[in-house]
């Protein structure tokens, strides 16, 4: 133990040695390549094109909006997306064009504050605060010294008339050929792009715009994407009611043989969705109730025949109408209502009640031979509907509207 | 070497500094002060995270309401269905009063509230996904049942062919209550404005 210690300070010893090379090893690799981060960091406004490039991504990320319904909105909400892409870019090109900051530094601060009004207040006014300091200190930046240094030899020189100062002095000339082919072309004032510019090879912002625009001017009537018709056939074929009752009862495709004459009544001007739906009521008091008939109404997949009531009012206790969200989807959507006053017009697949035990349905197989004209019914269900009214009270309550 | 790297380095003018930052920080003051006076419009496009919306009373007209499969961006772990059923609900001019709306941004909790003294926050072509309304509602002149593709009360907003859709000429919602995950507007007033860090709507 005694003996040990000299032996073990040598061992010791040895091994800082050792980690001290090591370490130099790695810093002697390491330091050409922090020198030369250096050296390109010191030779453009670095922070400056940072805090534009966070004020832009902050203001896109505050919006996500799917870009359909940007594209239905128009050109408000197509500029909400272009003015942080923009300064995105002006950040990047303050980085990578160092020699036209003046003019990106100053689109910079224009830009973020475009972007209160245009994308929601300035991404809520962080990336906006963010894309003013940015553009001014990229504003306020220049190289030390008058002579250009080794670096400002690899970028633009600064002499040269910056695309902005040509816009502003008029010299066309300047202005579509600026600098020296290889370095990066300058960005073009957003009021000068047009559609025909996109078509255009430039890296970056043309694409994108190319494909907003495009979006733009042929968009699509739907607001999400189309769905296949195949879908809305196929729901047509199940067609048929919405919850409990005899399944034999009826169904849209055999009610081109209806068998009991009935009334021919008008269907709607537009067409009825193609899904499936349903209104149930625990109670539902119909008031000046008259059957008019079955109409032929119009889907997307085709007539269908349905029944058409009319009435003043339906005061409704647990009253709620359901219906798939989207076509083919399993999920429902639910509005719970109140009344429907008013001039009230009801077509429906199906409607059935109670009645003293027994549910009696009436289809447009098996229409209502006589109604009367005020009637309290209980457990009321119909099947498809498509309804209209003067007026209509729901209570939508904290339960999701989705199930 | 080092005298040399220190002649490459650029440097900042501070007066020059001052010079454009001074001026445009006293244009997003005004930015904010005519916004809050309600004399600028302004936009909005939120998506991706839930945000609620409260507003006393909301007065539209023309309404559109239609089913929406919507797929979060933000959910897209494993396993975990990418899906969210919302109701799209679409008004073509809405007046919202004590409008507030909550959202969270990179973690930062913010507040909206507009229209609390008199005048009414004013919106054009107002399109709200939302998974949980709140309120009480009445409708004029409503259709229930109509295809999506048909929708006629909010210009340039439709829904997919064949689905369960309804519209309205006129719609009042009180004690408005929405958790939603998207909102657009064309044009959005803002009266009475206060941005604060913090805190939900109630």
């Amino acid at each position: 133990m005694t003996t040990d210690p000299g032996a073990r300070d040598r061992q010791a010893s040895g091994q800082r040695a050792a980690g001290h090379d090591e370490a130099e090893a790695i810093w002697g690799r390491l330091a050409p390549v922090i020198r030369s981060w250096r050296r390109w960091r010191h030779s453009r406004p670095f922070w400056g094109g940072l805090f534009v490039l966070l004020g832009g991504a902050v203001i896109l990320l505050s919006e996500r909006a799917p870009l359909p319904l940007i594209v239905h909105i128009g050109i408000q909400g197509l500029a909400g997306y272009l003015v942080p892409t923009v300064l995105v870019l002006c950040g990047l090109l303050l980085w990578f064009n160092p020699g036209q900051r003046v003019f990106y530094s100053l689109l910079s601060v224009l830009l973020a504050l475009t972007s209160w009004i245009t994308s929601n207040l300035g991404g809520f006014l962080v990336g906006m605060l963010l894309g003013v300091l940015g553009g001014s200190l990229a504003f306020a930046w220049q190289p030390r010294g008058d002579t250009p240094s080794r670096d400002v030899t690899q970028s633009p020189p600064t002499t040269q008339p910056s695309a902005g100062l040509s816009l502003i002095i008029g010299d066309t000339q300047s202005e579509t050929d600026p600098e020296p082919p290889g370095t990066t072309r300058p960005l073009h004032p957003p009021d000068q792009r047009d559609p025909g510019e996109t078509g255009s090879d430039q890296a970056g912002p043309a694409p994108f715009a190319a494909r907003l625009l495009a979006r733009r001017h042929n968009a699509p009537l739907s607001y999400r994407p189309a769905v296949f018709p195949a879908l809305s056939v196929a729901i047509a074929m199940l067609g048929g009611p919405l919850g409990p009752g005899p399944p034999q009862q009826q169904g849209p495709s055999q009610a081109a043989g209806a068998r009991a004459p009935a009334p021919v009544a008008r269907p709607p001007a537009v067409s009825a969705a193609g899904t499936r739906s349903g209104l149930t009521a625990a109670s539902a008091l119909l008031t000046g109730l008259s059957f008019d008939g079955v109409a032929a109404v119009r889907t997307r997949a085709g007539t269908v025949p349905m029944l058409k009531f009319s009435m003043h009012e339906i005061i409704l206790s647990g009253g709620e109408i359901r219906a798939p969200a989207t076509v083919g989807s399993s999920p429902f959507i639910r509005e719970s209502l109140a009344s429907i006053v008013g001039h009230v017009i009801l077509y429906t697949t199906r409607l059935s009640y109670e009645s003293r035990g027994r549910t009696i349905t009436f289809t447009p197989r098996r229409p209502p031979a006589a109604l009367p004209r005020n009637v309290t019914y209980t457990n009321l269900i119909t099947g498809r509907l498509y309804l209209t009214s003067d007026t209509l009270q729901s209570s939508w309550s904290e339960a999701p509207a989705a199930l | 070497m080092a005298s040399h790297r220190r002649s490459e380095r650029g440097h900042t003018r501070w007066r020059r500094f001052t010079a454009i930052l001074l001026p445009s920080l006293a244009i997003v003051a005004l930015l904010v002060v005519l916004t809050a006076q309600s004399l600028l419009a302004v936009s909005f496009s939120i998506s991706g995270t839930p945000f609620v919306v409260t507003a006393k009373v909301l007065k539209g007209r023309g309404f559109e309401q239609f089913g929406v499969l919507d797929r979060s961006v933000l959910k897209v772990l494993p396993g975990h269905t990418n899906q969210i059923i919302l109701t799209a609900n679409a008004i073509r001019v809405a007046n919202l009063t004590n409008l507030c709306q909550s959202v969270t941004v990179g973690g930062l909790s913010l507040r909206i509230t507009a229209g609390d003294a008199g005048t009414p926050v004013h919106a054009t072509n107002l399109v709200v996904d939302a998974d949980r309304l709140a309120g009480n509602a009445r409708f004029t002149h409503i259709t229930i049942g109509q295809d999506a593709s048909t929708l006629t009360e909010v210009p340039g907003v439709r829904g997919p062919v064949g689905d369960f859709a309804q519209q309205a000429a006129t719609v009042t919602i009180r004690h408005l209550r929405q958790h939603a995950y998207a909102t657009t507007a064309g044009t959005f007033t803002l009266p009475d404005l206060h941005l604060g860090f913090g805190g939900a709507c109630k």
